[in-house]
């Protein structure tokens, strides 16, 4: 075997949640060529499991992108099925940052036609169809189907947690799926234990798909389309934290530091 | 990993460069060996060509399988025989379109695909259909260039490659290109950054590399092509002519 070919990718993901105490649930995938940080937010919320959620998730993330970027990450993925802010964070870095649910989604269809997405609980749904009509694949996505637990339940009672699951992937196999994706990144532990009760069905765990792709990307040297998220002109924008980054790194001139280089209330 | 390429056509002279591009973005621990079909045509431009190349692409996967290989790439943008082989065998079988019009559309909300002859646009528009990402298919722009005649005159087809590229982003908004057929790759770092020196920032897609990591991922993450979409048949045919030695 040939000595190392590719320099190893560092890949950080991005919590999207503040953990205050809270104790992450789910190990970090194990990516050969990889090195895996990690980051949470300084502001948001507990979990990410609304529009609401979504919304106050985002700017930390923009935030966390910038910092990952500034501290030599190559990639970043943001650890939620949602895909808060991918898109926003896309305008601020020039390193690739992906999401699971579309990396999960377009792995399923690498090894089947159709699939199905098990979320947490029903009021979801109609944000995950949504994400799905966002990237247009709706015709491919049979059905979502909700397993009845909050993000924050998921890890109480992991055979409770795996019995719902099963019980929806049965559902979503009678709907016509032919793969799975996991809907929530917290579903990560039970996806072998899930797979052997569905033989022949691919079941997806999206976090490690958006390692792996992460790791694709930087290897093949491409990321998002500059024509298609362009940078943001640097402008004043109110804010009443002083450490936070929202910029472009060129727009800062780099010059921003960790510490907080602009007075409270006024970053770029 | 042993990843087997077949290449699924009779030109054997395209096999060294095959294997170094697949080796390009294979990872340590992935060993690629490339497998040239037992009969068929010099090269695949036509749906014809394509139905003459695929039993045998078909008996390169079943030997792939025998010999135990962990995944194949069919190294050709129609992606020949990809989908009937995973009826059969069991290890993980890739296209490079499939590959890299799913990366393409997790890059950009447009893609374009550049491809050889003007012909070939159907074929691909027919790809990204059956593949589920046709909304986001912007153009398919073709070179005009024959595909036996693509490394006659190395220069003209870059730049023609870049042309391409540039007219897909200005006049179709395209935000992703993927190089629409396997003897271009190799090239699609060059023709990123040919664009990126006119200030076009689009990523370009080499489909080979494509393929070579989602089947690395698909290994890696234990997967296999879906029993659901491709219900286990026996691989039985009645007659078939054994190839000549």
């Amino acid at each position: 075997m040939p000595s190392s070919r590719h320099p190893v990718v560092r890949i950080t993901i991005i919590d999207p949640v503040v953990l205050d105490g809270q104790v992450l649930i789910d190990p970090s995938p194990e990516i050969p060529g990889a090195v895996i940080e990690r980051r949470s937010l300084a502001f948001g919320t507990a979990s990410v499991e609304s529009r609401w959620d979504d919304a106050f998730a985002a700017p930390g993330i923009i935030d966390a992108a910038i910092r990952a970027e500034a501290a030599g990450a190559d990639a970043v993925v943001v650890n939620c099925m949602e895909d808060p802010a991918v898109d926003a964070a896309r305008e601020v870095v020039r390193i690739p940052v992906v999401g699971p649910a579309e990396a999960g989604m377009h792995l399923a269809l690498g090894v089947a036609d159709r699939f199905s997405i098990l979320t947490t609980e029903a009021a979801d749904i109609p944000i995950v169809r949504e994400m799905v009509e966002r990237h247009r694949l709706e015709h491919r996505c049979v059905s979502i189907r909700a397993v009845g637990l909050p993000v924050l339940g998921i890890g109480a009672d992991e055979n409770d947690t795996l019995r719902r699951l099963t019980a929806a992937a049965h559902a979503a196999v009678e709907d016509g799926a032919a793969a799975l994706v996991l809907g929530c990144t917290l579903f990560a532990s039970l996806t072998d234990r899930l797979a052997v009760e569905l033989p022949g069905i691919p079941v997806i765990d999206p976090l490690s798909a958006a390692l792996h792709h992460a790791l694709t990307l930087v290897r093949l040297g491409v990321l998002h389309s500059a024509v298609g998220y362009p940078a943001p002109d640097a402008k004043p924008i109110s804010w009443p934290a002083g450490d936070v980054r929202f910029g472009p790194a060129a727009a800062e001139g780099g010059a921003l530091a960790a510490g907080g280089a602009h007075s409270e209330g006024s970053v770029r | 990993m042993h990843l087997r390429v077949i290449n699924p056509t009779t030109t054997t002279s395209w096999v060294p460069d095959t294997l170094a591009m697949f080796e390009d973005a294979a990872s340590d621990g992935t060993t690629v060996t490339v497998a040239t079909i037992a009969a068929g045509t010099p090269s695949i431009e036509s749906r014809r060509d394509e139905a003459l190349v695929t039993p045998w692409v078909l008996r390169a996967a079943q030997a792939a399988e025998a010999e135990g290989c962990d995944a194949i790439a069919v190294d050709c943008m129609l992606d020949p025989g990809v989908h009937a082989a995973r009826e059969v065998v069991g290890i993980p079988v890739l296209g490079p379109c499939e590959a890299s019009m799913h990366l393409a559309a997790t890059l950009g909300h447009r893609f374009s695909v550049i491809s050889v002859a003007e012909h070939h646009r159907d074929l691909m528009i027919d790809q990204a259909r059956r593949y589920g990402v046709e909304p986001r298919l912007a153009s398919v722009r073709s070179l005009q260039i024959p595909v036996l005649e693509l490394e006659d005159d190395p220069d003209a087809t870059f730049r023609t490659m870049v042309a391409r590229a540039r007219e897909a982003v200005q006049h179709d908004h395209a935000q992703a290109i993927v190089l629409g057929c396997t003897g271009l790759a190799g090239q699609a770092a060059q023709v990123q950054s040919a664009l990126e020196a006119e200030g076009i920032g689009v990523p370009v897609i080499d489909p080979s590399a494509a393929a070579t990591r989602m089947l690395e991922t698909i290994v890696a993450m234990g997967l296999a092509g879906s029993r659901v979409t491709y219900p286990r048949r026996s691989g039985a045919t009645s007659a078939w002519p054994e190839p000549r030695h």
